[in-house]
């Protein structure tokens, strides 16, 4: 088997910030963990941890760590007894998307996922002469919280968590991956945002299921069967994607140091009608099998 | 710990309650000052510290000619420790080496008929990342104050401001927190008042027992209250003892403009530079109503976790 796949769960220790286009004056946060802000993160730490006081080759680890690990997005999820239960987003007609509790019946609205899952910070700058607001800049910033409101209405407060899967090529970096147990992702990670420590860390055996599908390690790229994607998906350097149905984004970002150019994506919970083998790139963008990564 | 009242609020007002509410946790309710607020004082005070004051305070985006700002080099403590931005369409800004965790209650004071008692709860020792603490249960009985045996444990019941609790005794973890708090620098006059809530009841009795204060403008024609004036706010009372994570990254992992960081070179001197601000913070504050008597706090005790100095690991 040339992958190995691990499930990873992790419990936020702060407010998490994920951003994608803001709404005025809100700084809007994603409802998951995309895999590449994962991989930056990781990068970070094994590199740091690997180069004691050197300055650590962050861009040959984090293009070893691309070829040979694969991140599946981080989606939020509780424990309930010893179980640990994701909830995942998938598109219906007539009602957008919607969020199921470990594929089950249980389901939320977007909006009443997000009011859950959700929190915001309104801040403003202090202009250091006046020592009082700085015009223009009172802002919100949305936040994954650590903890769900009205957990289920019984009363607990429950701890959000995250919970993803890793593939290693032949089980590379799996000694570098055991040994991180913390991790700063996301933005504004200077104001204590984004910590999250792991509390889960299993090797999927067995049937190797992954978010309750079918996942076969065998191949040159490890292949997810779903009907749903939990991942982006670009748009453009697809031909067998038809019929696809969702939401799209436009999606951009950072590489290197520069803004990468975006292209327009189905979101996460983007469906067909019938099962493809997907694969996940090095960026963890989701791929139809058919087109050569 | 607070040494006045402390005010960092929300900037709305709420009908039927306070006018004036601070930032409090969505889901648990307890009040916090934000990371963000802590970020931005210390930045402001470590620059006056420096002699940096206001260049490399506040906000730093120069001017539109391009004057002013922050300074943004290599050997600045300010720049290099809290970062800084180049402003909107050009590239190098620096992301800072120390982050600020949310600041947390973890003793609260309250009267009672045995005079002030500092209460805390499972939930709050376990936000400390104290290891002894991280698996800390929440209490089985959930009505009960527990307290430590000694000459007035034998009192049956105490009152915590308008809650009247049983109080018990045979808590076992309650003599290790005692000692582990004490290794935070936390006075022992506050340590021999120590008592433990569950985490549901301590939300009651934190937001049952703030400071609320009540102002009025003067209308200076008449001498007398004006008109509409009348406002309240609440703040977080003297003696709270709050605790948060200042995380210190190692210089030697980043670059400023492919050029080294030269203001600090390891965590520790990270660290070094942010305490350089804490006798700012006991005198100039933190959070609104300043002028009003509020915002001091004093740090009682820096005191690096266990596993901090881990190669690649960053120092809290």
């Amino acid at each position: 088997m040339t992958w190995t796949a691990l499930r990873w769960v992790w419990r936020l220790e702060a407010p998490l910030f994920v951003g994608m286009p803001p709404a005025g004056a809100l700084n809007r946060c994603r409802p998951y963990v995309p895999a590449r802000v994962l991989w930056g993160a990781v990068t970070a730490e094994i590199s740091r941890s690997g180069n004691g006081e050197g300055f650590p080759g962050y861009g040959k680890l984090g293009g070893e760590l691309a070829l040979n690990c694969r991140f599946t997005y981080l989606f939020p999820a509780e424990k309930r007894g010893d179980k640990f239960l994701a909830w995942m987003p998938k598109f219906e007609k007539m009602r957008g998307h919607q969020w199921y509790c470990n594929g089950g019946k249980e389901s939320l609205s977007d909006r009443d996922f997000r009011r859950r899952l959700l929190d915001s910070r309104p801040g403003t700058a202090i202009a250091s002469e006046s020592d009082s607001a700085s015009e223009g800049t009172l802002r919100e910033t949305e936040c994954i919280n650590p903890w769900w409101r009205d957990s289920n209405c019984k009363g607990e407060t429950n701890a959000i968590l995250l919970l993803g899967y890793v593939f290693l090529r032949n089980n590379r970096f799996r000694r570098q991956l055991d040994d991180i147990d913390t991790l700063f992702i996301g933005g504004d990670t200077r104001y204590g945002l984004g910590k999250i420590c792991r509390v889960g860390w299993h090797e999927v055996s067995g049937g190797s299921f992954v978010f309750g599908q079918r996942v076969c390690l065998d191949g040159e790229h490890p292949e997810i069967e779903s009907d749903i994607v939990w991942g982006h998906v670009l748009e453009g350097d697809q031909t067998q994607i038809d019929g696809i149905q969702g939401v799209k984004e436009f999606l951009g970002g950072w590489d290197w140091g520069k803004p990468w150019r975006g292209k327009i994506a189905w979101v996460p919970g983007s469906f067909l009608n019938h099962p493809v083998a997907w694969s996940i790139d090095q960026n963890g963008y989701w791929v139809d099998k058919e087109k050569k990564l | 710990m607070a040494l006045d009242p402390i005010h960092v609020g929300t900037g709305g007002t709420r009908l039927g309650r306070v006018d004036n509410t601070i930032v409090r946790d969505p889901v648990t309710r307890i009040p916090k000052i934000p990371g963000s607020s802590i970020a931005g004082v210390m930045r402001a005070y470590t620059a006056m510290a420096k002699g940096k004051y206001p260049k490399c305070a506040g906000l730093g985006q120069p001017e539109r000619n391009g004057a002013g700002g922050h300074c943004g080099k290599a050997d600045c403590p300010v720049c290099t420790v809290f970062g800084f931005a180049k402003g909107i369409g050009t590239y190098g800004g620096f992301a800072g080496l120390a982050a600020f965790s949310d600041m947390h209650v973890l003793l609260f004071p309250v009267a009672s008929q045995l005079g002030p008692q500092w209460i805390t709860c499972p939930m709050a020792l376990r936000q400390t990342s104290i290891a002894e603490f991280s698996e800390l249960d929440d209490l089985l009985e959930q009505q009960v104050v527990y307290r430590k045996a000694d000459g007035t444990a034998n009192q049956p019941s105490l009152n915590l401001g308008w809650l009247f609790l049983p109080v018990k005794t045979d808590w076992q973890p309650l003599s290790e927190i005692d000692q582990k708090i004490e290794e935070l620098g936390i006075p022992g006059y506050i340590i021999g008042r120590l008592a433990v809530v569950s985490d549901k009841l301590f939300t009651h009795i934190v937001n049952s027992n703030l400071e609320v204060r009540t102002s009025v403008a003067i209308d200076p024609a008449t001498g007398a209250a004006e008109e509409g004036a009348l406002f309240t706010y609440e703040a977080l009372p003297r003696s709270t003892v709050l605790f948060w994570e200042v995380t210190c990254r190692n210089p030697k992992h980043f670059k400023i403009n492919q050029g080294d960081v030269k203001a600090v070179d390891s965590p520790e001197k990270v660290r070094d530079v942010v305490a350089d601000a804490y006798s700012y913070l006991e005198h100039l504050g933190i959070g609104g109503m300043g002028s009003r008597g509020m915002g001091r706090l004093r740090v009682l005790a820096t005191k690096e976790l266990a596993g901090a100095d881990k190669p690649g690991k960053e120092v809290s």
